[in-house]
């Protein structure tokens, strides 16, 4: 496969993650039925065969028998809704607020607060690029949909040290993501798609270094 | 007047007349240098003198603000607190006396904990403060097993206790403890002057409770953290 | 197509594929470094953790707090806070804040809506039923601080709503009452310059306020000598020199019996009786059936006991004081607590120690705050749904109201709309399930809110408030002996939620969707400039030191009340005239004053370290009920071997209303008719998760709803349990 459709599918699959993580709307059900995820997903394979799709997101899914569009929102209201989530898909919540030494907080080293260091340092990126951010994520810059994104455009610049960057330090808490869902009995939809994520990830995470690692040598 | 002055006579005149607070530190607001510093009242103790804490439990109410200002400045884990309380009843209804004193680390003179520490990690501050180097320390508990208070407690492999909050009183402010403290129970001040104005308060004390004392004047050759108790609370094992 | 579409990522920035960003940029070690550098500010704001509004410094770095400090420029903290202060800040960053308007969906099910939508149907749906039902269908509660009062109570007033409540029925509406209608207010308890304080109740140490715990420590290190009457040991005997425990529900009977002594063996101050009291001949004939022997039996304190106390206080006049209290034991606890009050207030006539040094003050000067020049809403002369004020329901009660009499006219479909704030009658009035059943009933519940409480699940809308330390309020001024201070919210960090709200915001929002704009003519700032106009200090000064404080002139010792006649009047012509007593005498407890063998009664009170129900989800207050297992009820360890009960044991409560286990401590520090729950535990609310590690037992669940006659208030400790190893 040529560099130029490498970067092109990875870019995808990153917004193809966002997109699924996001409030479900008729035009993007409307090409899981058609199955559109299916056919990235296959030519991604091409590239790296070790991660299967997981069985609930397969097109056939999503039809009037069995996940219909109302069921498929009314299932993303409970487990992912901005206002009560059943888990936050927010990188501070996972991590210590803050790495400062000087932060007297009780909660300073604590997890599962909002608008810690990595909040902070997404903010910092989006103001570097002139990239705003809708009012509902002020409280959640470093908010998993809008990283998936963000990854999507470093992986168009093509800077490979950048993307690994950004995935070494800002998307290094999918784990503690994944349990956070196991441990709150997430529906499997979205369950799974957190482990296929994280999974993609990790891929991602390996690619990226030996690739950096073999230009160097 | 110096500033320095100032504060040091409160300590007396406080113990000695019982001045409002308030009024002292209304005093201490009104000079220019407050308002520069967003008008946060600066204290200006000594740094070079043997300082110490005075913790009268006779004016304690457990109410736990000492606590919670110390884990905030010393950014402790919620988990854990410097300062405890121990508490006992003696008697029983309705002749019962509830007895409890402050635990945390006593900054003893002959600190045996820092003699036992097998990376050096203990060590004796200019001000009489015993205090621990955190990336040194090891988490072995040999602290813990030989503080004759049990105070050391073992935490994801660090030991954790009070150091008199170092960052502050080495730049002349008192600990988080003192300052939040609205039972009037905690003074901080050089060692000299906190020790005469304990012995005044033992003796109104003794009026009313003959067995009030002064802990910690001979004790490991002298607590740095030193009690006024009501009754013997050494002999309730509450220390 | 949708699926590969970037949804909020776009611009330049995308089409070059975020070139710009430097790989120094992306670097977070070397971002977090550097953030490191930043200067930490101090900010001020007022804490929020109780209604004492402390002052206190938000040290503030990069935009986000670091720590708080007291302020020492404010009356109430006087640079001093307590547990519940340095653990606040939690709530700033909480997860699980209210981020946007909520409109309930089904059983606890909300759903997020914009603020148009919310303010445009809250106000369709207001107007429907004030045109159909009038103005009587509809009330508003909170807990009055100044910005609810002056932006809440304008709202109503406009729209001709009259029944306004706070919580204080489930607190001190029955201490007020009796003390209006004896001194004409309620005064200063001098505690620092005391000579002799008998605290009936009111825990110091406990139910803290930071500036009485300060002046109450400094009492007793002067040497002044402390006497605490409670059913249990309570933190303020922690330093007293004495515990007298005492029946629940019997103070009253130990009050009537001191004051009997103290006139029988004339110890009291004729010339103040004489000087600056009505009525004393009237009373002092009533007193020859209290006994401190009568009072003895009631109380389970012996004659002797009472006789010396009555003595030892009365040396000590004009010097010394019987507390005024808050909620204590007379605030809204008892069917006499309304007489409980006025006969605290005979006795410390008796003591003439009104506006004497160590005794109590009424000549507290406050700085003076001025007013808005604009369009008032007349007061509405509308009746109170509540009964307040109303011949044949409680002609007699405060304006503070009655909320647990609003969820009954909810119930009864009375009461249609009530709109809450910083308030969860829901949680702290007795019986969870009346409550529950009135609030559920209304047509239109809104709950201004951070966290989803008690009363905000049942709501039909939520309006999210920012919190303390996001908003600016209206300026608040505190008197004092001789200083006094104005001090004032402001924003010390960016708010975190940008969807939320200051109060003022809303209710101007709500305002103008309901068409009563005119009385909102104005802006927070325009309102704060003019409060602080006659004392020749700027909003921006103080917004920047967030409190000053001032001299005041020394209080005078004249003596003069604020009642009708200016004196202190024992007989009450009001009392008589709607048929309650003219001067208090004795009255039992509504559920009697003994219990049998295998019964309680059940008392509850705050610890120094949670407030309320809105506490226990602070994980570091949390931590403190956990080290000391204190979520206990307190059980008499001769009562509990008698039943067979041990220290840690779960018991089982059968109460008229309900049957509730809870773990129990065994100790000799309560009285043993007594079980004492500390308050603050048994959150309803599921999206508390820290307040459910720690759940607890809340005597409401126990207690059933009732009515006070004469205050209308809650009588939050009416009710006798039966207690059984579970």
């Amino acid at each position: 496969m040529k560099n130029k459709d490498l970067k092109n599918i990875r870019e995808q699959v990153y917004i193809l993650f966002s997109n699924l993580l996001q409030k479900p709307n008729k035009n993007i059900y409307d090409e899981l039925k058609l199955g559109r995820h299916m056919e990235i997903w296959e030519q991604y394979r091409k590239i790296s065969n070790t991660i299967p799709m997981p069985k609930i997101w397969n097109s056939k899914k999503f039809s009037e028998k069995f996940i219909t569009l109302e069921r498929w929102k009314k299932l993303w209201k409970k487990s992912l809704n901005f206002d009560n989530p059943r888990i936050y898909l927010i990188e501070s919540v996972y991590k210590p607020w803050t790495t400062d030494e000087s932060c007297e907080m009780p909660f300073a080293k604590e997890k599962g607060h909002l608008l810690g260091d990595w909040a902070h340092h997404m903010k910092y990126l989006y103001e570097e690029l002139g990239i705003e951010v809708p009012v509902n994520f002020a409280h959640c810059p470093d908010h998993l949909v809008l990283q998936l994104e963000f990854m999507s455009v470093l992986v168009k610049g093509g800077d490979l040290e950048k993307q690994y960057s950004f995935i070494s330090t800002h998307l290094d808490w999918l784990e503690c993501l994944v349990e956070a869902a196991k441990k709150k009995g997430l529906t499997k939809l979205y369950y799974d798609l957190l482990i296929w994520i994280k999974k993609y990830i990790d891929t991602e995470e390996d690619f990226l270094e030996n690739s950096i690692l073999d230009k160097a040598t | 007047m110096s500033k320095q002055v100032d504060r040091r006579n409160f300590i007396k005149y406080s113990a000695l007349a019982g001045v409002s607070a308030f009024a002292t530190l209304a005093t201490a607001c009104n000079d220019g240098e407050a308002e520069e510093t967003g008008s946060e009242v600066q204290d200006d103790f000594p740094v070079d003198e043997k300082m110490g804490i005075l913790m009268d439990n006779s004016l304690c109410v457990e109410c736990q603000a000492c606590r919670v200002a110390c884990q905030n400045e010393n950014e402790l884990p919620v988990e854990q607190a410097l300062i405890s309380f121990k508490s006992k009843e003696v008697g029983s209804y309705p002749d019962v006396k509830y007895h409890f004193s402050r635990h945390s680390c006593m900054h003893c003179e002959d600190a045996v904990c820092k003699d036992g520490c097998p990376v050096d990690a203990l060590s004796k501050t200019e001000q009489g403060f015993t205090t621990l180097d955190f990336e040194s320390c090891i988490g072995c508990g040999m602290c813990e097993q030989s503080c004759p208070y049990g105070v050391p407690s073992i935490f994801e492999e660090k030991m954790y206790k009070c150091d008199a909050c170092q960052h502050l009183v080495t730049v002349g402010e008192s600990p988080a403890c003192v300052s939040t403290c609205a039972a009037n129970a905690i003074k901080y001040g050089t060692y000299d002057d906190l020790v005469k104005a304990a012995q005044q308060r033992v003796e109104t004390l003794q009026e009313r409770y003959p067995e009030a004392s002064l802990y910690g004047l001979e004790e490991q050759d002298g607590l740095s953290l030193l009690l006024i108790l009501k009754t013997e609370a050494s002999k309730l094992e509450l220390i | 197509m949708s699926i590969t579409r970037r949804s909020f990522i776009k611009g330049s920035a995308v089409a070059a594929g975020a070139l710009g960003l430097s790989l120094t940029g992306l670097d977070f070690k070397g971002w977090a470094a550097k953030a490191q550098e930043s200067e930490v500010k101090v900010k001020p704001s007022l804490c929020n953790t109780c209604s004492s509004h402390c002052g206190m410094w938000i040290h503030v770095k990069n935009d986000r707090p670091w720590k708080v400090t007291g302020h020492e420029d404010n009356m109430r903290s006087q640079g001093k806070l307590c547990a519940r202060a340095h653990a606040g800040l939690y709530w700033i960053y909480d997860s699980d804040r209210i981020k946007q308007p909520l409109k309930r969906v089904g059983e606890e099910e909300f759903e997020s809506i914009s603020w148009e939508q919310a303010i445009s149907e809250i106000a369709e749906k207001l107007n429907d039923i004030l045109e159909e039902s009038g103005p009587e269908a509809a009330a508003y509660g909170h807990n009055p601080r100044e910005t609810g009062v002056f932006y809440g109570n304008r709202l109503m007033h406009a729209l001709g709503i009259s029944t306004v409540c706070t919580h204080n029925a489930s607190c001190n509406t029955a201490r007020t009452l009796g003390f209006n209608h004896t001194m004409g207010g309620v005064p200063h308890a001098d505690l620092s310059n005391s000579n002799y304080v008998v605290l009936i109740g009111r825990n110091l140490g406990g139910g803290i306020r930071t500036s009485e715990l300060i002046e109450f420590t400094e009492g007793v290190k002067e040497g002044a000598k402390v006497v605490c009457v409670d059913p249990r040991q309570n933190d303020s005997a922690k330093i007293a020199d004495e515990w007298i425990p005492i029946r629940p529900g019997t103070d009253l009977a130990l009050v009537l019996a001191m004051c009997q002594v103290i006139v029988e063996e004339d110890l009291y101050d004729k010339e103040f009786i004489d000087n600056y009291t009505l009525d004393f001949d009237k009373f002092a004939e009533t007193l020859p059936q209290y006994t401190p022997e009568w009072a003895a039996e009631i109380t389970d304190i012996e004659a002797d006991k009472i006789r010396s106390l009555a003595r030892e206080l009365a040396e000590n006049k004009p010097n010394c004081l019987v507390h005024p209290s808050w909620k204590g034991a007379f605030g809204s606890n008892y069917e006499n607590s309304t007489e409980t009050a006025r006969a605290v207030a005979y006795i410390n006539a008796l003591l003439g120690n009104v506006n004497q040094p160590g005794g109590l003050f009424f000549s507290y000067n406050s700085p003076e705050i001025g007013s808005l020049d604009t369009l008032d809403p007349e007061e509405p002369q509308t009746p109170r749904t509540d009964g307040v004020g109303v011949e044949g329901e409680f002609p007699l009660a405060t304006s503070h109201g009655l909320p647990h009499v609003i969820a009954e006219k909810a119930a009864e479909g009375i009461v249609k709309s009530i709109f809450i704030r910083h308030h969860n009658p829901v949680r702290n009035f007795p019986d969870y399930e009346h409550m529950v059943a009135g609030y559920k009933n209304l047509d239109l519940l809104v709950v201004f809110e951070t966290h989803m409480s008690e009363t905000a699940i049942l709501a039909d809308y939520i309006l999210p408030e920012c919190s303390f330390a996001e908003r600016e309020e209206v300026v608040e001024a505190r008197g004092g002996a001789d200083r006094g201070s104005v001090s004032i919210r402001t924003e010390a960090v960016p708010k975190v939620h940008p969807e939320t709200k200051s109060f003022d915001e809303i209710i101007v929002l709500l305002a103008e969707e309901l068409g009563i704009e005119e009385y909102f003519d104005f802006t927070l700032d325009e309102v704060n400039k003019a409060r602080l106009e006659p004392l020749d200090i700027s909003l921006a000064e103080l917004k920047e030191k967030g409190s000053i404080s001032m001299e005041l002139p020394e209080p005078s010792n004249e003596v003069e009340f604020s009642t009708d006649s200016g004196k202190f009047e024992f007989y009450s012509e009001d009392f008589a005239r709607y048929g309650f007593s003219g001067i208090a005498g004795w009255k039992e407890p509504a559920v009697g004053y003994k219990t049998a063998n295998n019964e309680f009664k059940v008392i509850h009170g705050k610890q120094a370290y949670h407030s309320q129900t809105v506490s226990a989800n602070i994980p570091q207050l949390a931590q403190i009920t956990k080290d000391y297992d204190s979520n206990r009820i307190w059980m008499n360890r001769a009562k509990a071997e008698e039943l067979g009960i041990n220290d840690g044991d779960k018991i089982k409560l059968t109460s008229p209303i309900a049957t509730k286990e809870v773990k129990v401590k065994v100790t000799e520090r309560v009285h043993p008719d007594t079980l004492y729950m500390p308050a603050g535990y048994g959150n309803k609310t599921p999206y508390y998760e820290t307040a459910q590690k720690i759940d607890s037992l809340n005597p409401n669940d126990l207690t059933p709803y009732q009515t006070e006659s004469i205050a209308g208030h809650a009588m939050m400790q009416e009710v006798i349990v039966k207690a059984e190893k579970a």
